[in-house]
């Protein structure tokens, strides 16, 4: 019965959502269609007919969504197919050749990756007070399996910042690109 | 100063203004992306995504107001503010179409 899901691992980063959109196109047309967007890059397809279908990335977080905001969307056409941490994922079929866009125009696209940058700033109280801890780290030199311990949570937890300040950057290069269009 | 109130919000955006007419009555999202392909004669496509932020935005300004609830459909009409900018956006195009048909036969 399970013959007609196929699970496929890819990673994309938060500013790549345009790849991710044209990536999950090119699934559908070779007839593997989105059925759940999971954590780590994890999708699972659904295998038919192939289709040209438009995919779109919204990103709305919990507390902002509501009833109305699928609706408007369902109306108009759109499927949702996916939700993973705050991202929307939506398709429509291209008809005659005309693709479907969910915005149309740069002042709404703005706003989408604003409200991303809004949901990332979220994290960086935590990352404050982590950081300011780690001069306590240094009362617990000596104590050996701890410490190291400790040093190996702080070098991930780095990196988990870094990678936020670096989305966040390339978040807001792509709002200057398209302030300037 | 009540002339700046209205003033800040123009020029509207090709999307904004198109919104703003249709909303002279109430409709709800999808009402109001048919209605602007419709008047607009195709050249102005709202999507969803747009549309929902406008709602949001606009409703935050005070230019439109949720009339209706129903069925998750939410309906939106132009307010008392709104309708006074949109009277001035249509003033201002006014003055700008003339000046247009004036130069077109030279062009």
């Amino acid at each position: 019965m399970n013959e007609t899901i196929t699970k496929k691992s890819k990673w994309f980063w938060a500013w790549q959502d345009d790849r991710e959109e044209a990536w999950l196109g090119e699934m559908s047309r070779q007839g593997l269609h989105l059925q759940h967007a999971g954590a780590f890059g994890q999708y699972t397809f659904e295998q038919g007919e192939p289709r040209e279908y438009a995919y779109r990335l919204d990103f709305v977080t919990e507390s902002k969504k509501k009833d109305d905001y699928y609706q408007i969307f369902r109306d108009a056409g759109w499927e949702h197919v996916g939700e993973l941490m705050g991202w929307q994922y939506w398709r429509k079929e291209i008809l005659d050749g005309r693709v479907p866009e969910i915005f149309t125009d740069h002042a709404s696209k703005i706003q989408k990756y604003q409200r991303l940058l809004g949901f990332l700033v979220v994290f960086y109280p935590i990352f404050i007070i982590f950081l300011a801890n780690y001069n306590n780290r240094i009362s617990l030199q000596g104590g050996g399996f701890f410490s190291t311990l400790y040093e190996i949570l702080f070098f991930v937890f780095f990196v988990v910042i870094m990678l936020n300040v670096f989305s966040m950057l390339m978040i807001l290069r792509r709002i200057t690109i398209l302030k300037r269009k | 100063m009540a002339e700046n109130s209205i003033t800040k919000y123009l020029p509207l955006t090709e999307a904004t203004y198109y919104i703003l007419v249709a909303l002279v009555e109430p409709l709800h999202g999808y009402g109001v992306m048919q209605k602007v392909e419709t008047i607009s004669e195709s050249t102005v496509t709202v999507g969803p995504g747009t549309l929902y932020g406008a709602f949001t935005t606009l409703e935050k300004e005070g230019l439109i107001t949720m009339v209706k609830e129903e069925e998750r459909r939410k309906s939106y009409a132009l307010t008392g503010k709104g309708k006074q900018v949109l009277a001035e956006q249509i003033r201002r195009l006014q003055i700008m179409a003339r000046n247009g048909q004036t130069v077109l036969p030279k062009l």
